[in-house]
């Protein structure tokens, strides 16, 4: 068990180290000069040698990686292009910001993809289950700025009843907070909840199907018991998988979602990044959603392992 | 007597066999309700694109400065944009980039992504752990974050375009064949073509490629509505088809500032049209999908 988690650990790391390289030559190496993308096509060649010089891009491109890479290790993530101030501050009120939004997402489309995943395969091949299901599927596919402009639409603009604005002035209670965040909050809920359902429904239609439901049934247990006590515990396992690695796209969908409700995000942070060539911005923040992803599906793995008994005890063995 | 000469059943009637279960399997694929509804709403998007400049009643690029932010009516179906431009004949025609993007993007993935696959699966050893773990790397960063380091890397422009959404399906694709591979490479046909002494490139993609196409083809079809999908988010958040061209994100991105204002026909015509064109996609492929999980 713990030689299984120490090697995911170690094969994360690796993945990790490659994803800086990528990283580092997308943003650094192939677009060119970074002195003369922030002093503009006009600056005199000496100033741009001197700011060169001046932000180490001078040197290789390996002892530039490796000095950004040290730094990095050493807690010191750099200094904005844009802001000329650390990076490491803004990261943290941005991160901060997205795990606020990305938390209540999470914390609406988990219970309810659960619930439906279960109501389908319970009603298999019903109309319930058909409506739902391509309800989820539907949800799945739609791009969020489709989503986001429909909802700002209907309920910010025609209905005018939620805010627009996912932003709240400093000091907001959490109430308003909330209130501000239930917008932006759909689209991500409508992407997720289809992975959701219809990973709980084909977990319980295996499980209604399998060998222990019949013996249940048998015996003579309850429908309700049976479902509760047999199907549900088994039926949900993949489920947790599924939701942990839909991590990656709900951090894709917060790029979109944070730009198109005025979020300030991680996604928004790594999108003005991106926008403004702030380069070293860009490389930090891409890096922590990388980083972001790998625990969470580790975190997935491991949890999997724990609650699979039958993982559990070859492990121990 | 030499392997040649075994008998075995005439490579003719192994070949029309093949042919008459692929079209039992396109006949129960376009007798599909979901299937004809998806290749009735792509359909139309792709004659729009290619037919939609001849008939739309507006130059989609023509300025009315005095016609601007109108509101849909007779002579505009669906209004026109901050340059008094028709809406309709902007949302008909603004098909086109995303129509040719998309396929040439998800064709050179699926290219790419099956090559790799298939050396990945077959050889197994330190070439899959190796491309493995680069493949893990690209997946760790969502689809639009990769699309955007692309597009500051190389430069935005329609080529860039296309290598960056093939660049993003390659690991995707590369895995799911990895997959396949692995469950056919040790089956008899393949221990078989080894044993007549055929090389690895012969049996990778003469032997193992055919039996591991149906996965390939629903990548390719889900790939596809996801092209659609990032390519839209891209030119929304400015890093896609650069202007004049009317594609619906760059649309969007255009004109959602003005929604406040209540020009909903701006925005709301392009959001619908992005909306059916992934549906019909996405329809085909599960129907695609459907149609060979009950072969």
């Amino acid at each position: 068990m713990a030689i299984f988690i120490l090697k995911r650990i170690g094969l994360a790391l690796i993945t990790l180290w490659i994803l800086s390289v990528i990283v580092f030559f997308a943003a650094q190496v192939l677009p060119g000069d970074p002195a003369r993308a922030i002093l503009g096509p006009l600056a005199a060649p000496s100033a741009v040698a001197q700011l060169s010089h001046q932000l180490g891009t001078d040197k290789s491109v390996i002892a530039q990686y490796l000095t950004w890479i040290g730094h990095i290790l050493t807690g010191n993530l750099g200094t904005s292009y844009e802001y000329q101030a650390p990076i490491g501050p803004q990261l943290a009120t941005a991160l901060v910001n997205s795990l606020k939004l990305a938390a209540l997402a999470f914390v609406v489309v988990v219970p309810l993809g659960i619930l439906a995943g279960v109501v389908s395969a319970l009603n298999q091949g019903k109309r319930v289950d058909r409506v739902v299901s391509v309800f989820g599927l539907t949800g799945t596919v739609i791009p969020e700025v489709v989503s986001g402009i429909v909802l700002i639409l209907v309920f910010g603009i025609w209905l005018n009843v939620l805010p627009i604005q996912a932003s709240t002035p400093p000091g907001a209670s959490f109430g308003t907070q909330l209130y501000h965040l239930i917008l932006p909050a759909i689209p991500l809920v409508l992407i997720l909840f289809g992975y959701i359902q219809q990973m709980a429904r084909a977990g319980t239609v295996e499980s209604l199907t399998s060998d222990y439901a019949r013996t249940a049934t048998l015996k003579g247990l309850p429908r309700g018991v049976m479902i509760r006590r047999h199907v549900l515990r088994n039926s949900l396992l993949p489920t947790i998988t599924v939701i942990a690695s839909q991590t990656g796209y709900l951090i894709g969908g917060l790029v979109l979602v944070e730009t198109l409700f005025h979020y300030n995000g991680i996604g928004t942070l790594i999108y003005n990044a991106a926008t403004h060539k702030d380069f070293p911005m860009l490389e930090v923040g891409v890096l922590v959603i990388g980083a972001l992803y790998m625990v969470a599906t580790l975190g997935a793995d491991i949890l999997f392992t724990l609650l699979n008994p039958r993982i559990r005890y070859r492990g121990v063995q | 007597m030499s392997v040649d000469t075994v008998p075995v059943e005439s490579a003719a009637a192994i070949s029309a066999g093949q042919a008459d279960l692929r079209w039992d399997l396109l006949g129960r694929l376009v007798r599909q309700k979901t299937f004809i509804a998806g290749a009735v709403i792509v359909g139309f998007w792709i004659l729009a694109a290619i037919f939609g400049n001849l008939v739309v009643p507006h130059d989609p690029l023509a300025q009315d400065l005095l016609n601007i932010n109108q509101a849909p009516s007779s002579a505009h179906w669906f209004g026109t944009d901050q340059l008094g431009r028709d809406m309709f004949s902007r949302v008909i025609t603004g098909s086109r980039d995303i129509l040719i993007i998309a396929p040439l993007g998800t064709l050179l993935g699926t290219v790419v992504g099956t090559v790799l696959g298939l050396v990945m699966g077959y050889f197994r050893g330190p070439v899959d752990d190796g491309v493995s773990r680069i493949v893990e790397a690209f997946l760790a960063l969502p689809l639009v974050v990769t699309g955007m380091l692309g597009v500051i890397a190389l430069g935005p422009s329609d080529a860039t375009l296309i290598v960056v959404i093939g660049l993003v399906f390659t690991p995707l694709i590369a895995r799911t064949v990895r997959a396949a591979v692995l469950q056919e490479r040790d089956l008899d046909y393949v221990a078989a073509a080894r044993l007549r002494g055929e090389g690895s490139l012969y049996i990778m993609f003469a032997e193992i490629l055919p039996n591991v196409l149906g996965p390939i083809m629903v990548e390719f079809t889900v790939r596809l509505g996801y092209a659609v999908f990032t390519l839209v988010t891209l030119s929304f958040l400015g890093f896609g088809i650069p202007p004049p061209s009317s594609n619906w994100g760059l649309e969007i991105f255009s004109n959602y500032g003005v929604l406040t204002a209540g020009y909903w026909w701006e925005v709301l015509f392009d959001a619908l049209a992005i909306a059916s064109l992934v549906i019909g996609v996405n329809m085909i492929a599960n129907s695609i999908e459907t149609t060979l999980d009950e072969s």
